[in-house]
């Protein structure tokens, strides 16, 4: 027999309903619910009843939904309308909030935009799951490259036959011709199959085939509009110079601008067999040329997995010259295996790339590090509100009370002041939206991102930050909501109840913020001072004057050889050029390194090849032997090294030291800095690049005056290559651009501490405000018993700027932690002296001091006659 | 005064014939009988909310007793303001129908 207490209907709509419904309705209507229930039961059978209970429950849901909202609207103007109010009577409260808020939601707008940006790198293409970047790591030499060997590409998908496509990419630098223009573009050269494996949106062009042969090229939309102005490109013809031999080619298609988002960036695209013009017919087969990075398509539903079991099969079959080179010098497999192939997904190309060359470091901790310094600076501003709230408690507690003696529940209280938080915060949204829009271009600068407006104003984007809003809010508005719905009328009545201002959670809050703030000032002070001393440190050259000029040829010596000519005959019957000399790589850009091992010592060392006249033209000092002889005996190879070689491998006489049958240096030159700081000085060996000319020309001009010098350079090269676009740079902005990075990081943290400092100071405003409002009486009193202003002024200030030294006292460990952790990682750094520290606190006190300084003067003067009228 | 909708107005006509057996049940139940409609329970109760919310109808709690396994019943009674309502809405009606009768539709349908 069943009980009758066991016919219960349905647990899931039950409970859902109990939660929906309003509450002063909820018995009735599951009454009524439960009476048709009960019914079924006996006409039908439970099991019927049950599916009516389900199928009514759903029936009913929208309108109980929409009524029980519209009983929550009705009480909600009632709150908007207070908010209102209570904000146009404490005008400059309600301003301070807003303001902070704005400022801080700004910061924390942007913030998000630049996370949210760095993780949406290459997440665009359709099959991005299966699309793999091919990666070389050499345990000998302790490498990873994206740059592989150029055979890779096709004999990777000819081993595996999991693999759908391969594309191998890779750039050169070509001139264009437009009627009697020439540009200088940065191309770039694929397999056919590029447009198949990624999705660029392709805007003009006969879909995935624009680069199936030989003669085609593929513009981006704004590159099409530069040579083409409004005519439509496609099918029209460009000519394309390698090096001397023009060539014409047909525009094959147009795709949209590559978004700021992609690791893989273009602006011109041709069939990499083109290269075969440039390097010779057998250029894409060479097993010993690491000339272009290789992406592999996976075929659907193969896992990466397999493949990587099988890589090292086909790297033993495929890359025999390099393996055989490296048996040959006895380090292959020694321990283990020396050079292993890996995949990437290109999903991780962007952030997860630490330690591949050519790649930036450590993306994530950039956007944690920033997320901290957004929260941080939200935590400020909501500081502010919960202060200012909990301060202003006693202008409030007469509504307060009225409305618990009228029946307020304490829930309905909370539910007030979250609501007036919530006016407030999208208020402060929608401010900080429309600043954060127009001081785009600030953002995009400080962050080099290149965002749009219609890249922010998304629904999906507007509905996150509404909901972001919503949050800050609930928080903002938390601790106001529980204490003030805590007062009890009777307290109110008998006027018992003080609140704010000397609370010592107002005092712990005020001390947090100004902890932040001051943490955030020595970061600025410390960055600062590091990039000051990078920019400033001897880099053991002389990077001031130096132009570099581009010669747009890798392989073709003679071309260089002849352009090297020209200028050093040249050179010498104009005076502003003092020298010219060449080299492979700029000076700061990047050099060659590998392992050496001499006098008994196995060391990491860096290589690079110069011309004649290097160390002249670089300002590099010798310190004993002589620069490159211009007659060199075909004996032996001469070396310079710098100090760091003689000293890491121990030389006691370097000049004429062999370092191995056929080198011998002939000379020792004072350390200079190719790499960053945040790398020590290697051993570096310096070769002559006896190959012909050099790829960059080096060219030191007299400062004094720099456009004559330049124009005079331009001329000169027209001489040696009339059809060719003079092409240079100066080697001071190759430093600045390696040292772009921590020049952006000192701006970003200046403007995180400038707005800390601002909305702490703010809240501050406030909270004097509210003192000496309160003690205004004790303040006149005090004034007729004859105290003077200063004395006033001390009394009522000494109390916060104490509260500013406390937090001082906390946040200078914290900040010597963090900072000198990052010191660390350069190699060469500043040092954090106690100045930053007092500097930061004397900062922190001056702006406090004088952000509460006129109102305290200002309270302290009045006149107690007006005050103590009254009493 | 406000403006009743046909649904309300139904409702009230409801609560007004069920007299003192008016509660969210019956009504239902009342409704579907006479007026041929189903009102699902969310929905009546969306109306009887409305109804209170403009003051046609008072409420009153009574006993827990039937098969509602210890739930009371509300009842509902439409009060003066509820009965002036619908005092209106049929004038207005008559208003709205006049000169047209039953035959008009047989002969526009022609």
């Amino acid at each position: 027999m069943k009980q009758p207490k066991e016919l219960k209907p349905p647990a899931i709509p039950c409970l859902i309903l109990n939660l929906l419904i309003r509450k002063d309705m909820r018995t009735f209507v599951l009454g009524d619910f439960d009476e048709v229930y009960l019914e079924m039961v006996e006409t039908s059978g439970r099991r019927r009843a049950n599916i009516w209970y389900w199928k009514h429950f759903f029936r009913s849901l929208p309108k109980i939904f929409l009524d029980t909202s519209i009983w929550r609207i009705e009480m909600f103007r009632n709150y908007m309308i207070t908010a209102l109010r209570n904000m146009k009577r404490q005008k400059m409260f309600s301003i301070i909030n807003i303001l902070g808020l704005s400022l801080a939601l700004m910061v924390c707008l942007w913030i998000y935009l630049f996370i949210e940006s760095e993780f949406s790198f290459d997440r665009a293409h359709k099959n991005g799951d299966s699309i793999y970047s091919v990666i070389k790591t050499d345990h000998h030499f302790n490498n990873m490259r994206r740059y592989i060997e150029v055979n890779t590409g096709p004999d990777i998908k000819e081993f595996f036959p999991e693999i759908e496509y391969s594309v191998r990419l890779t750039p050169y630098n070509v001139i264009v011709r437009r009627g009697d223009k020439l540009f200088q573009e940065l191309s770039h050269f694929a397999d056919k199959d590029f447009f198949r494996m990624f999705s660029f949106g392709l805007l003009r062009g006969d879909g995935e085939n624009v680069l199936d042969s030989l003669g085609k090229v593929v513009l981006t939309e704004s590159l099409a509009r530069k040579f083409f102005g409004r005519e439509d490109p496609l099918g029209k013809i460009l000519t394309i110079s390698f090096g001397n031999r023009d060539d014409d080619y047909i525009v094959s298609g147009v795709v949209e601008d590559i978004p700021s988002n992609s690791s893989l960036q273009f602006k011109m695209l041709m069939n990499i067999k083109e290269l075969n013009k440039v390097y010779g017919p057998d250029v894409l087969t060479n097993r010993n040329w690491s000339l272009a990075h290789t992406y592999i398509q996976l075929k659907k539903g193969v896992s990466p997995e397999i493949l990587e079991a099988r890589l090292p099969a086909f790297f033993e079959q495929n890359f025999s010259p390099l393996i055989e080179d490296r048996k040959k010098r006895g380090s292959w497999n020694k321990d283990g295996p020396t050079i292993t192939l890996w995949l990437q997904n290109i999903k991780d190309i962007y952030l997860h790339s630490q330690g591949i060359e050519g790649q930036q470091e450590n993306q994530v901790s950039k956007s944690f590090i920033l997320g901290g310094i957004g929260l941080l600076i939200l935590f400020i501003a909501c500081i502010n509100f919960t202060n200012l709230a909990i301060g202003r408690a006693s202008t409030r507690t007469p509504e307060i009370g009225m409305r618990k003696i009228l029946g307020a529940r304490r829930k309905d209280l909370i539910r007030q002041f979250w609501s007036e938080s919530l006016m407030i915060v999208f208020l402060s949204m929608t401010i900080a939206l429309i600043t954060g829009l127009l001081l785009l271009p600030l953002f995009n600068r400080l962050a080099d991102k290149n965002l749009m407006e219609r890249d922010i104003l998304t629904i999906p984007h507007l509905a996150l930050f509404g909901c972001a809003a919503v949050l800050v809010a609930m928080l903002a508005g938390l601790y106001p909501g529980i204490v003030l719905s805590r007062i009890q009328p009777v307290r109110i009545i008998r006027g018992a109840f003080k609140l704010g201002g000397r609370s010592l959670l107002t005092r712990l809050l005020i001390v947090i913020q100004f902890s932040a703030t001051v943490f955030l000032v020595i970061s600025t002070l410390t960055l600062s001072k590091q990039v000051k001393y990078i920019l400033n440190k001897d880099m053991g050259y002389d990077r001031e004057g130096v132009v570099v000029i581009n010669t747009f040829e890798r392989r073709n010596y003679d071309i260089n050889a002849h352009i090297f000519e020209v200028f050093e005959a040249e050179a010498e019957s104009l005076p502003f050029i003092k020298s010219v000399s060449g080299c492979v790589f700029p000076l700061s850009a990047e050099m060659g390194h590998g392992k050496l091992t001499f006098n008994e010592k196995r060391l990491d060392f860096s290589f690079t090849s110069v011309h004649y006249n290097f160390f002249d033209t670089m300002g590099i000092k010798f310190i004993s032997g002589t620069d490159f002889p211009r007659q060199l005996s075909d004996d032996f190879e001469p070396l310079i090294v710098n100090e760091s070689f003689v000293d890491a491998y121990e030389i006691e006489n370097p000049v004429g030291t062999w370092i191995d049958q056929g080198t011998q240096i002939i000379g020792v030159v004072e350390d200079f800095h190719f790499w960053t700081l945040k790398q020590k000085i290697r051993p570096t060996i310096i070769e002559l690049d006896r190959r012909g000319g050099p790829r960059n020309l080096l060219v030191r001009i007299d400062t004094s005056d720099i456009n004559r010098a330049l124009a005079s350079l331009e001329s000169i090269w027209k001489k040696a290559q009339p059809n060719k676009p003079f092409d240079f740079t100066f080697e001071d902005d190759i430093f600045q651009e390696k040292y772009a990075e921590e020049q952006r990081w000192r701006g970003i943290v200046l403007y995180s501490s400038f707005f800390s400092i601002l909305i702490s100071c703010m809240g501050l405003i406030g909270i004097m405000t509210l003192v000496t409002s309160r003690r205004v009486k004790e303040i006149g009193v005090r004034r007729v018993l004859g105290a003077p202003v200063i004395k006033i002024c001390t009394l009522l200030t000494g109390k916060y700027l104490f509260l500013v030294a406390v937090s001082n006292l906390i946040a200078w460990p914290l900040g010597y932690f963090f900072m000198s952790k990052w010191l660390n990682s350069y190699a060469y750094r500043t040092k954090i002296d106690a100045g930053i520290f007092l500097l930061a606190g004397l900062l922190t006190l001056i702006v406090s001091t004088a952000t509460i300084g006129l109102q305290v003067i200002k309270a302290a003067s009045a006149n107690p006659v007006d005050s103590l009228r009254y009493e | 005064m406000r403006d009743l909708t046909k649904a309300e107005e139904i409702v009230l006509i409801s609560i007004w014939q069920l007299e003192s057996r008016a509660y969210g049940y019956n009504i239902r139940k009342h409704i579907l009988e006479v007026f041929k409609k189903e009102f699902t329970i969310g929905n009546l109760y969306s109306i009887l909310n409305q109804l209170d919310r403009k003051g046609y109808v008072s409420k009153s709690v009574g006993e827990s007793a039937g098969r509602r396994r210890g739930k009371p019943k509300i009842y509902y009674a439409v009060n003066e303001d509820g009965l002036t309502a619908l005092k209106t809405s049929r004038e207005s009606y008559d208003l709205i129908w006049k000169g047209i009768t039953k035959r008009a539709f047989e002969t526009a349908e022609k």
